[in-house]
């Protein structure tokens, strides 16, 4: 089985690629969308973050995810304290995900932080979605209906697109000009003839 | 050296030049030029014959929207008279009255050209009886015209309406009154189909106004009005945002198509009446299967095909997808 993440910067397409690979039959693990199952689920993430944070971050049992983003982007130290939390456990949580799906030659990580997390260390080849800048703003400011500024603070906590993909085996560029279609199915045929 | 200290310096030879100026004699000499002046003011205002020339405006009043003149009329007329000097003492300092020439009474008895003795009557009515008048200028006043074809014509406009940010112009722009009429020749009226105004630009509009434009003049025609109020309506909106999705029609059963994305945000501008009435069901973005499967392209342009009429500045992103087609 080839484990294979997706990952881009805001705005790049990173979902659209995974909702064509769900097309091709692939299996796509949401690592984001797993990471709020789990943030509520795991009792380890839950007795680790009340450690560190206090008992407030879970009324009801449930994680208070506005006061999370607070004490997480006021605070550098304490985003990096959460990650190392939350991460580990995303990454465990995948292993087993992975295991229930022996039978796929191919899976997929959809992860927008899966690089900043060492996700890679998992997996055996990484894709980057990229699209330039302006166009990766324009389209997340139009999809979260946010200011562009908004979208270009957020920007600036993730990894550079040169770095990016230099830590990355295949780039799709999701610019408008090449297809999309074909981009994913030429890596599809990579992925399978290896 | 500063100024307190240069007038401290000088103070003491002012105060000694003035304490022996000749104040006495110089009251004297003052004294004897105003008596000086009023003697002659008195030789002159006793004087028979002294000339003075001034202008007297002209307006022209009652003008048949039907005609133009053959000839530029003048706009005032100099005039040289002989009176008294305490007349024309006067004359100096009177506010000059206009003379209101009547176009249509004058039509009606004919005259093409005022001069003669109705022309030096006209000017008297301007003067003191005891005036001379020794000559005017122009010697004579043409009014002669010539009858003028006329078409109306609907108002448009020509410029910019800039709003606030939360208004939009809501409707169009509207005249009062709606249409004009246009004089000139038959021939140069046969070319316009409109009366175009001059161009304006409006900036941040709040609200509906009522504002006055001008319409472009033209050579040779003659507009009447020449001014026209228009009505701008405009409406306070609010941005509102829908992610629809990209759908199919005439796919045959066994096949699926997708699209990537499968849904496109939707971004317009409604009134904040129609705010909350509409949904995202209003906008619907379908394309034909017919179509995707004779494109050579796995890419398609995106377009609403259905959105209510009551909104604004519509936006789609993305304008474009690709898809395909899955055999269920």
């Amino acid at each position: 089985m080839i484990k294979v993440g997706i990952t881009g910067g805001i705005g790049s397409g990173k979902s659209v690629v995974c909702e064509l690979l769900r097309v091709y039959g692939y299996p796509v693990y949401d690592a984001d969308d797993r990471a709020k199952e789990l943030n509520n689920t795991s009792p380890i993430i839950r007795d680790k973050l009340i450690s560190h944070f206090g008992k407030d971050l879970y009324p009801d049992n449930k994680l208070n995810k506005k006061k999370l983003a607070n004490i997480i982007f006021t605070n550098p130290d304490n985003l990096k304290i959460a990650n190392s939390i939350i991460h580990p456990e995303v990454a465990k949580d995948f292993i087993k995900w992975i295991l229930e799906r022996e039978k796929y030659a191919i899976v997929f990580m959809d992860a927008a932080v899966l690089l900043e997390a060492g996700f890679n260390k998992i997996l055996d080849k990484v894709i980057t979605v990229y699209a330039p800048y302006t166009l990766r703003l324009q389209r997340a400011s139009e999809r979260d209906k946010t200011d562009i500024k908004n979208i270009a603070e957020r920007a600036k906590n993730q990894l550079s697109e040169e770095e990016r993909i230099k830590l990355s085996d295949y780039v799709i560029y999701n610019d408008d000009t090449q297809s999309l279609i074909e981009q994913v199915a030429t890596i599809l045929r990579t992925l399978c003839n290896e | 050296m500063n100024l307190r200290a240069t007038l401290n310096k000088w103070q003491p030879k002012l105060r000694a030049y003035f304490s022996t100026f000749p104040w006495k004699n110089m009251l004297i000499f003052v004294f004897f030029v105003v008596l000086a002046f009023i003697f002659w003011l008195m030789l002159f205002f006793q004087q028979e014959k002294v000339e003075g020339s001034y202008t007297i405006p002209l307006k022209y009043v009652n003008i048949p929207n039907d005609i133009v003149f053959n000839n530029p009329l003048p706009d005032k007329i100099e005039i040289l008279l002989s009176d008294k000097g305490s007349e024309i003492f006067k004359y100096d300092f009177r506010k000059r009255d206009t003379i209101d020439i009547d176009i249509m009474s004058l039509m009606e008895d004919n005259v093409d050209i005022i001069q003669g003795s109705t022309y030096i009557q006209m000017i008297r009515t301007r003067i003191s009886t005891t005036s001379n008048l020794i000559q005017y200028y122009p010697p004579t006043i043409s009014i002669e015209s010539s009858k003028l074809e006329s078409k109306e014509l609907l108002v448009v406009f020509d410029g910019e309406v800039n709003t606030s940010n939360s208004s939009l112009v809501a409707d169009t722009i509207t005249f009062l009154p709606e249409k004009v009429t246009a004089y000139g020749s038959g021939e140069k009226l046969k070319t316009l189909d409109s009366a175009i105004t001059e161009y304006s630009v409006f900036e941040n509009l709040k609200a509906t106004s009522q504002l006055h434009v001008k319409i472009k003049p033209i050579e040779g025609i003659k507009f009447v009005p020449s001014e026209v109020e228009a009505f701008i309506p405009i409406d306070e909106y609010t941005e509102k945002y829908f992610e629809i999705p990209v759908e199919c029609k005439n796919a045959p059963k066994n096949i699926n198509v997708k699209f990537f994305p499968s849904k496109v945000n939707v971004s317009f501008a409604a009134t904040l009446e129609e705010y909350k009435k509409i949904e995202a069901d209003d906008f619907k973005v379908i394309l034909d299967y017919n179509q995707l499967n004779k494109t050579d392209s796995s890419s398609i342009a995106l377009e609403l095909t259905t959105y209510p009429s009551n909104v604004r500045n519509i936006r789609i992103s993305p304008t474009s997808a690709e898809f395909l087609f899955e055999k269920k």
